[in-house]
């Protein structure tokens, strides 16, 4: 993590956290922007609107007022002086001027205005033809907002006109003290905002383990390359068991020529051909270095699990083929071993030619064939026997190897009289065969070899024959035996009886080999020490009727 | 009659040529061709066809056991006699493996040599006439010394006189027998029991079946067959 952590990579120096930040912050400033000054300029509309509304609404009342019209009529300056006061002191408007039907200043509240002035504006003519009007016009008080209604005289005639004004700047006053309200909450808005994108941001940052985004796709990218190139094989799977990713190895191991994408999501143990984790196990623990089945190929594997923050989400599985570490340690030892044996045949070889061209000196030419024949008659009575016996080349071939293999152990592998091999039948594939002898050969040598006292040549003894019915292998050793209780597990996958661990698998493949055939295995105590294990395969039906 | 022809796969110079005068003198047989490598092999297999190759494993420029598998692999009409020093023993059980015809060990003793060439006139003789024996003769053939059917192989390592007494154990119990208890009867090695009992089993004096008794693991057991 510390490794990943050095490489943050900045964008114009700022961290995601605070680009994210600022982005959040402008966005949201924008918007509030926009819509303040929306809802400010439709306040403003309807502000004129309302207000216009009530200066002519306000205008008409006052025309239709019997005390102000018959005021008028009598042009009585003095009462409509005081109505238009009381009306003045009552109303909300800046002013109320009413005027003459020749748009005469009759009252106006500026005393420096004259009665009998002309009314300002040109928008009385309307008025005076009977019709109410609403207008901004700039009059002798300023600009302004005005509602006028005519006076009526009972009869119909227009006698006067009635002005309400609301000057704009009254207006303006008024929106702006509601506009105010709405910025103050606007500022609110925005600072609440600030804090939000403050505690998202960090937030996201704390959900990404605090890396850059550019820093997270090239982890991505780094990890995959790393999984990729591992010569071990990893598969990831969920709690599901479902494949979540591969590598290149594992489908190498698995000789599987589907792509990655087809495999993900398929069933873990589908894949490998092995009931690896079953549907409702609970409790799963990691494993180290386990012996498995994985489609027919042997490995050693390994699981983990991932560790979310609330437990486990899936596990991860790594292998590798067991004969890739079994070929390295055996390559060095036998290297080894084969550079000293390689220095005593040399000296051997010596002795031997001197040896044969002294007799051939001194003529004893008999003595000297002999001596020549000699060297290749016992390898070539075993080739011979083997070959005799064992009417299957490659049983042959796997027990020669074995015998010599034996012979490298310093253990003698010993043919029972009794055998012969006229026809393995085609239950088992020869590769099958093999690895059930093998197998056995394999952990008879190693029980052999555990043996503390090895003061005693030891024999491994092998009785490989078949009937018209049946197929018996048996192989007897003299090693360290293996206890009744043992006797019920051995052949379980990954239990060995020795601290070594690698017969486990052997036995577990015999095991399965020989059930899959409908056979038998049997193990009984050899004297005076070991085992004796005896597989018994029954021939098919029409091998018996032979 | 016909003769057979044979190429003598060896670097070693002196050597070939003594196989080749002792192939001289074998009546059915005439030496094609000396190849001292892998290559020159090749050539005279591809050009000489012959049906019979002697070949050594060591050669400059390879191992004769890759050539062998090459033959197998593409399935050449050609025979193989497979010759290999004692130390090699790993590689000799690559060859039976393949399938040679015969496998000889270094120094070459003649007369298994001499062996090898008439059995092999023989299966050639016998596959050019294969009406007259059937494939199972032939198959016998190829194998090494001709192989005998279960008949013949039976009676190896069993002797009349255990073998009396075995039966004379079985005729005065007629309890279920198992190796350990015929062992100690006979005072035989368990893998001796296991011989005689088999072959008690094969000629229809004893029964035997797998019995899963107390102890859980399998066991066989025999029985004389003329008792239930």
């Amino acid at each position: 993590m510390n490794l990943i952590r050095a490489g943050v990579t900045r964008v114009w120096g700022l961290t995601f956290e605070v680009r994210l930040f600022f982005l959040l912050l402008v966005v949201s400033s924008v918007l509030l922007l926009i819509v303040g000054s929306y809802v400010s300029f439709r306040m403003k509309d309807s502000l004129y609107e309302q207000i216009g509304l009530r200066a002519t609404v306000q205008a008409k009342e006052i025309a239709a007022q019997r005390d102000l019209i018959r005021a008028v009529m009598d042009n009585n300056l003095e009462e409509i002086a005081i109505i238009s006061q009381r009306i003045g002191a009552r109303s909300d408007a800046s002013y109320v001027v009413i005027g003459d039907r020749h748009a005469r200043h009759l009252y106006h509240p500026d005393t420096r205005i004259a009665v009998g002035s002309p009314m300002l504006g040109d928008d009385n003519n309307d008025v005076l033809e009977g019709r109410s009007s609403l207008t901004i016009r700039t009059g002798s008080l300023g600009t302004a907002l005005r509602g006028k209604a005519p006076i009526v005289a009972p009869d119909g005639q227009v006698v006067g006109i009635v002005t309400i004004g609301y000057l704009q700047e009254d207006i303006f006053r008024y929106h702006m003290t509601q506009r105010g309200s709405i910025l103050l909450f606007l500022v609110i808005v925005l600072v609440a905002l600030f804090c939000c994108a403050w505690l998202f941001s960090k937030s996201i940052k704390r959900q990404m383990l605090n890396l850059e985004p550019i820093d997270i796709a090239r982890i991505v990218r780094q990890q995959e390359a790393v999984f990729e190139s591992i010569m071990e094989g990893v598969v990831a799977v969920d709690l599901q068991f479902c494949v979540t990713a591969i590598n290149r190895a594992a489908r190498e191991i698995l000789d599987e020529p589907r792509a990655n994408q087809e495999i993900v999501g398929q069933s873990f143990n589908d894949l490998v051909g092995f009931e690896l984790f079953h549907p409702n196990a609970s409790g799963l623990k990691e494993v180290r270095d386990e012996f498995l089945l994985f489609r027919s190929i042997q490995v050693i594997a390994s699981r983990v699990a991932i560790q979310g923050t609330k437990g486990i989400v899936g596990w991860v599985i790594s292998f590798r083929r067991k004969d890739e570490i079994n070929t390295l340690s055996l390559q060095l030892s036998e290297i080894k071993r084969y550079a000293d044996n390689l220095r005593v045949l040399r000296h051997e070889h010596m002795n031997w030619i001197s040896t044969l061209s002294g007799l051939l000196e001194m003529r004893y030419y008999d003595e000297a064939l002999r001596l020549a024949k000699m060297q290749s008659q016992t390898h070539q009575r075993v080739l011979d026997y083997i070959s005799a016996t064992f009417a299957n080349p490659q049983i042959c071939g796997l027990l020669l190897g074995k015998y010599y293999r034996a012979r490298e152990l310093g253990v003698e592998l010993v043919f029972d009289p009794g055998c012969r091999l006229v026809d393995l039948q085609d239950k088992l594939a020869i590769s099958e065969w093999m690895s059930i002898i093998g197998n056995l050969l394999d952990n008879a040598f190693e029980a052999t070899l555990s043996l503390a006292d090895r003061s005693r040549n030891e024999k491994v003894t092998l009785f490989l024959a078949d009937s018209p019915t049946e197929v018996i292998i048996e192989v007897a050793d003299n090693g360290c035996g293996v206890s009744v209780d043992e006797r019920n597990q051995i052949f379980e996958r990954g239990v060995s009886s020795k601290q070594s661990g690698e017969r486990g698998i052997g036995l577990y493949l015999v095991k399965t080999y020989v059930e899959q055939a409908g056979g038998a295995i049997t193990i009984d105590d050899n004297e005076p020490t070991g085992a004796v294990f005896s597989v018994f395969i029954p021939k098919g039906v029409e091998s018996a009727n032979v | 009659m016909q003769t057979y022809e044979v190429l003598i796969v060896e670097d070693e110079i002196r050597q070939a040529q003594l196989h080749a005068e002792f192939i001289r003198e074998h009546s059915r047989f005439t030496a094609v061709g000396l190849a001292g490598t892998m290559a020159e092999a090749r050539q005279m297999i591809e050009h000489f066809k012959p049906q019979l190759i002697l070949l050594d494993n060591y050669l400059p420029d390879g191992r004769g056991i890759d050539l062998l598998e090459y033959l197998v692999t593409h399935k050449s009409d050609a025979r193989v006699i497979f010759i290999t020093a004692a130390s090699e023993m790993e590689t000799c059980s690559k060859a039976i493996s393949y399938g040679a015809f015969d496998y000889i060990i270094k120094p070459i003793s003649y007369d298994r040599l001499k062996a090898a060439l008439n059995r092999f006139s023989q299966y050639l003789d016998s596959q050019l006439a294969h009406s007259l024996v059937n494939q199972r003769r032939v198959d016998e053939l190829y194998n090494l010394q001709s192989k005998t059917g279960y008949e013949e192989r039976r009676t190896k390592g069993i002797e009349e006189i255990t073998l009396g007494r075995l039966k004379d154990h079985f005729i005065d119990n007629s309890a279920e027998e198992t190796t350990e208890s015929v062992a100690k009867v006979l005072g035989n090695s368990k893998t001796t029991a296991r011989r005689y009992l088999e072959y008690c089993v094969e000629t229809h004096f004893l029964r035997a079946e797998i019995s899963y008794g107390k102890v859980g693991r399998p066991e066989r057991v025999y029985k004389r067959a003329d008792l239930l």
